[in-house]
């Protein structure tokens, strides 16, 4: 499935044709609990208008952190909470217990919440549950915001599970994918910028490998072993 | 079995022996050192191997050579030493016949070099161990330090492995570790992966080795971490084009989302099947702990040829520096995760009649 994608500020009117999915950047800031409403019912609105599919930034909805995605015609397809918080955050976000892949005609959607990126096991378990690529929303403050930041969340999770990662912050946008498939070794087919970009992938590129390296973890002779630790 | 391989198997095993490798190591005249005489968590001395292969003369020429790298080690006052991957084969080029081995392996196709290569280390399974365990038991004794080998194939239970040994400054074999994730080359040869993952206790700290690509997959390195280590000896030797990326995609990458320490030996030069080695030794740890960019503590130099690098680690930094963005743990979503691997596995597909 090609996916044309937008990465843009919330917001931005979409130039140009052919897109399927829009991806919005964070702001300053998340969107806080008091306009949350309005900036969803904004969201579906802004889906319909240019009949796209929407991957939202991140938003408060109560005391949890959340990312969603609209269809074209501004049906609110599926919500993912922040399975793990910021320990600065601690005090005011709760963690969500499960991870939900969201189907769409485009492929199945994982939401990776700003530190879920961070955290191997929830993208395991969201490439186990059979998602077809992930869009990865971080908020990252200007003193946070560096190489390597990128480089040990998106890109990591991008080649360690071999599967494309959108990848957004406030101050830059990427296209991410298993190393192999990019000319450079690097894993980025669009390196992060502060700018608006356009992004083109089919993720059934990567479809294959990474049903070997799940069948290399499954059929492996020592993990069932440690079910136990690995719960932990 | 080939014949001039059998002949090979018989020639190299009366040509090497224990006996030779002990009287060569002691020839080196080498002076017990103190490394291990103060341990402490927060000043751990580590050095990781990039090892060029060689066509040794003889055996004292290899033998030489391997002290080489310890030496320089052990001059910089390290506690622990990590060889590569297929450290086991280094000693080939001793073996008689070995020029007809090489051109078989050289000259075979492609798909058939793993054949050819099988065909080989089976005929010398039993000389490469011997070489091996001796010589690396001998030089942690000479040396007084902890070594860890990297690895070579054995044969257990009429299985396959690539297994990695630790010998401890008495010249014991102090603990060993399967290779977990076997390449597909190896998997066509038989290989079964490692059951478990030990963890090491030393006086310097706990210890886990990993080999190849393990590298590859997070949950080893979770499961070393959760189970205590601080530091994983992991042996390399990869045959891939050269990657500047590959080091920060795998082992720095697994430092930093496990809180070890990785010590990432490597072989480098050209491979008896005539693939050229490119990789780089390195020493990593969780980024925000390291002083340098991307969890790099010291890299070898992308040369091609063997050097020797070293570092002092702090166990207790791994502790201390907690990264606010993956320190956080979810036990529930975790368990799921574990739920996934709730089954018997079987590990090669059976095929029903």
């Amino acid at each position: 499935m090609k996916i044309r994608a937008f990465l843009t500020a919330p917001f931005s009117p979409l130039k140009g044709q052919g897109y399927n999915l829009v991806v919005f950047k964070n702001g300053e800031s998340v969107v806080p609990p008091d306009l949350t409403e309005l900036f969803l019912t904004s969201c579906k609105k802004y889906a319909q208008k240019f009949k796209v599919y929407l991957a939202t930034c991140l938003y408060r909805e109560e005391s949890n952190l959340c990312m969603a995605v609209f269809s074209p015609k501004g049906e609110l397809l599926g919500v993912q909470r922040a399975t793990h918080i910021n320990l600065r955050w601690i005090d005011e976000i709760e963690p969500y217990d499960d991870i939900e892949i969201i189907s769409t005609p485009l492929g199945k959607i994982f939401l990776a919440v700003d530190v879920d990126i961070y955290h191997p096991e929830v993208l395991r378990l969201a490439i186990f549950n059979e998602c077809d690529f992930i869009v990865s929303s971080q908020m990252l403050p200007m003193v946070d915001f560096n190489e390597d930041r990128i480089f040990f969340g998106a890109r990591s999770a991008a080649a360690a599970n071999r599967i494309y990662i959108i990848h957004t912050t406030t101050y830059s946008s990427a296209l991410i994918c298993p190393p192999e498939l990019t000319s450079d070794g690097s894993g980025f087919l669009a390196y992060p910028t502060g700018k608006e970009q356009t992004v083109e992938f089919d993720w059934e590129d990567a479809s294959i490998s990474r049903r070997a390296l799940m069948d290399a973890l499954l059929g492996s002779n020592c993990l069932h072993r440690y079910r136990n630790i690995l719960e932990k | 079995m080939d014949l001039s391989l059998q002949m090979s198997a018989f020639l190299a095993s009366v040509k090497v022996t224990q006996k030779k490798i002990k009287k060569a190591v002691e020839a080196l005249g080498i002076q017990p050192s103190s490394n291990m005489g103060f341990t402490d968590r927060r000043a751990v001395r580590v050095s990781a191997v990039q090892y060029e292969l060689k066509n040794y003369g003889s055996l004292k020429d290899y033998i030489f050579d391997v002290n080489e790298y310890v030496e320089e080690a052990v001059k910089s006052g390290a506690q622990l030493v990590v060889f590569p991957e297929g450290m086991g084969f280094a000693s080939l080029s001793l073996v008689p016949l070995y020029a007809k081995i090489r051109s078989r392996l050289k000259g075979a196709v492609e798909e058939e070099k793993a054949e050819a290569m099988e065909i080989v280390s089976d005929a010398l399974i039993d000389y490469f161990y011997e070489v091996y365990s001796t010589l690396f038991s001998e030089l942690a004794k000479a040396h007084r330090i902890y070594i860890a080998a990297g690895s070579t194939y054995v044969y257990e239970d009429n299985s396959l492995h690539s297994r990695a040994f630790l010998y401890n400054p008495s010249g014991e074999e102090e603990a060993w570790q399967d290779k977990l994730f076997p390449s597909g080359d190896e998997l066509d040869m038989g290989m079964l992966g490692g059951e478990s993952i030990q963890v090491i206790e030393t006086p310097f700290g706990n210890m886990s080795m990993l080999i190849g690509q393990d590298d590859e997959y997070y949950e080893p390195f979770k499961i070393a971490s959760l189970s205590g280590a601080d530091l994983i000896a992991f042996s390399a030797a990869y045959r891939g084009s050269p990657d500047k990326f590959r080091s920060m995609g795998t082992i720095a990458a697994r430092a930093y989302e496990c809180s070890l320490y990785c010590i990432r030996s490597a072989m480098v030069g050209r491979f008896v099947t005539g693939e050229k080695l490119n990789d780089h030794a390195g020493i990593y740890g969780p980024y925000l702990s390291c002083k340098g960019e991307h969890g790099v503590i010291a890299e070898a130099p992308e040369d091609g040829k063997g050097h020797v690098i070293s570092a002092r680690l702090d166990f207790q930094r791994l502790q201390d520096s907690l990264d606010s963005y993956n320190s956080q743990s979810n036990d529930s979503l975790s368990a799921q995760y574990g739920e996934i691997f709730n089954q018997n596995v079987v590990p090669f597909p059976s095929s029903t009649v």
